[in-house]
């Protein structure tokens, strides 16, 4: 993974999110003024749409917009800001895996360079989400991060997103599977997430902190 | 005590003692968990009432807090207030008739829209729109604040602005003026409002300042010294 912060001028926060296989540019703009329909009386609305690397958005980018959104909503701290709107573009430059059977690599992508996004444009967050993605092959070996053939060779995927409290997983925000798996099998599934999140985390910090240093 | 932060790191603070929170940090209103919301140097220092605790992050989007300068735009005016905004998108914030100096009911001060103003922030709840005031409230003076005519804004990045404006040493501001005479208002909304004698100047104190804005601080006499030297051998035509 790398994040190239601040990768666009005019918006208040942006990514471009690259992993070996899939490629996300995120941008946040917040707080600003709401229309009067996405007013919330005591806290911050969140705008969010996400935009497929060809065609236009179906119910497909719909479904990711929604998970991300429900991951996104649990970590703002959306009570500092009463009557204020955040704006949340993500545009997927690469897929990474075929569209039309999986969307595992792209939730993944989006959920991480949201936060990234966020924390650059500095709108308040109480934890950090960053998000992984399992693939289980028929033998039983979990791979992180998976490949296209991975994934198309897998009995089972998982895209699994941590919030991240003190430098450490602390609890799931979201799990979302795909095909044949048993109890054991997600066990397994989420002890390599977490060894995959904890690398995440470090690389996180580390890009973070080369950000502050500039300044 | 300074070290980097990120959004849900844990801190140490005494809990048997009062905290005080600024920017940067949030109190959950359910766990009563004092945690960092922002990526930053956190700084925690000693007050006589306890302590301190407030996260150092640069950012482009200003939210308005008591006590800033800030540099605004008016974007409206109505029968006893002027709309000002103060960051492009945000909420406008009010500037009152009698915010000024010698305000009277009669005495209306004579600002139109596009105008920018010097002003202070004077009340900043979050539930509430933000009121600036266009003078010192404790002594009725004008203070330098008011109308800023003529000149150009320059936008750059919040933490930079704070720079320019607390940090006496900071060098941008004396390079500059070893090129030429300005006038200047730093406001911590990322705005910054200068005035030179001649435009050329203006075009290169503008181009300067937008250049240093996220540079390390020995690069800056190069910047300057390149911009003065493109506008100085322009012919104009």
């Amino acid at each position: 993974m790398n994040a190239e912060i601040s990768y666009l001028d005019n918006v208040d926060g942006s990514c471009l999110y690259n992993t070996p296989h899939t490629r996300v540019v995120a941008s946040a703009t917040g707080p600003v003024e709401p229309k009067a329909r996405q007013e919330l009386p005591t806290q911050l609305a969140l705008e969010l749409s996400v935009r497929p690397a060809a065609g236009v958005a179906t119910t497909r980018e719909v479904r990711i917009q929604d998970s991300v959104r429900a991951v996104i909503t649990s970590i703002l701290a959306a009570y500092k800001y009463p009557r204020q709107l955040c704006q949340l573009t993500l545009q997927v430059l690469q897929a990474g895996e075929s569209e039309e059977l999986f969307h595992c690599l792209e939730l993944a992508a989006c959920v991480n360079s949201a936060v990234f996004a966020l924390v650059d444009a500095g709108v308040a967050l109480t934890a950090l989400a960053l998000a992984t993605t399992v693939a289980l092959a028929h033998d039983g070996t979990a791979t992180a991060e998976p490949s296209r053939q991975q994934l198309m060779d897998a009995r089972s995927v998982h895209t699994v997103v941590f919030r991240i409290v003190d430098g450490k997983p602390e609890d799931i925000l979201s799990m979302d599977s795909h095909g044949d798996f048993s109890e054991a099998d997600i066990l397994k599934v989420l002890d390599v997430a977490e060894t995959s999140a904890k690398q995440l985390n470090a690389q996180f910090r580390e890009t973070v902190l080369a950000r502050v240093n500039i300044v | 005590m300074t070290s980097l932060v990120i959004p849900g790191d844990r801190i140490s603070v005494d809990p048997e003692r009062p905290v005080q929170l600024g920017p940067g940090m949030y109190c959950d209103p359910r766990t009563q968990d004092i945690v960092p919301v922002n990526a930053g140097v956190l700084h925690i220092s000693e007050s006589k009432r306890g302590q301190t605790v407030y996260v150092d992050y640069d950012s482009k989007r200003y939210t308005p807090a008591v006590g800033d300068l800030v540099v605004g735009v008016i974007t409206g005016a109505f029968a006893d207030s002027y709309r000002v905004s103060l960051a492009s998108f945000s909420t406008p914030v009010s500037l009152s008739y009698m915010a000024f100096p010698n305000a009277s009911k009669k005495n209306r001060p004579t600002l139109v829209i596009g105008d920018l103003v010097y002003a202070r922030v004077c009340t900043a709840e979050k539930e509430l729109e933000a009121e600036i005031e266009c003078m010192d409230s404790t002594t009725g003076s004008e203070s330098g604040f008011g109308l800023l005519e003529n000149g150009t804004v320059v936008e750059v990045t919040l933490g930079f602005a704070r720079h320019l404006l607390f940090d006496d040493a900071f060098p941008l501001l004396r390079l500059l003026a070893q090129h030429c005479k300005f006038e200047i208002a730093i406001g911590v909304n990322g705005k910054i409002w200068i005035k030179t004698e001649e435009v050329k100047d203006t075009i290169a104190c503008y181009r300067s300042i937008k250049d240093c804005c996220g540079k390390p601080q020995e690069a800056f006499e190069e910047i300057i010294k390149q911009h003065f030297k493109t506008v100085t051998n322009t012919v104009e035509e």
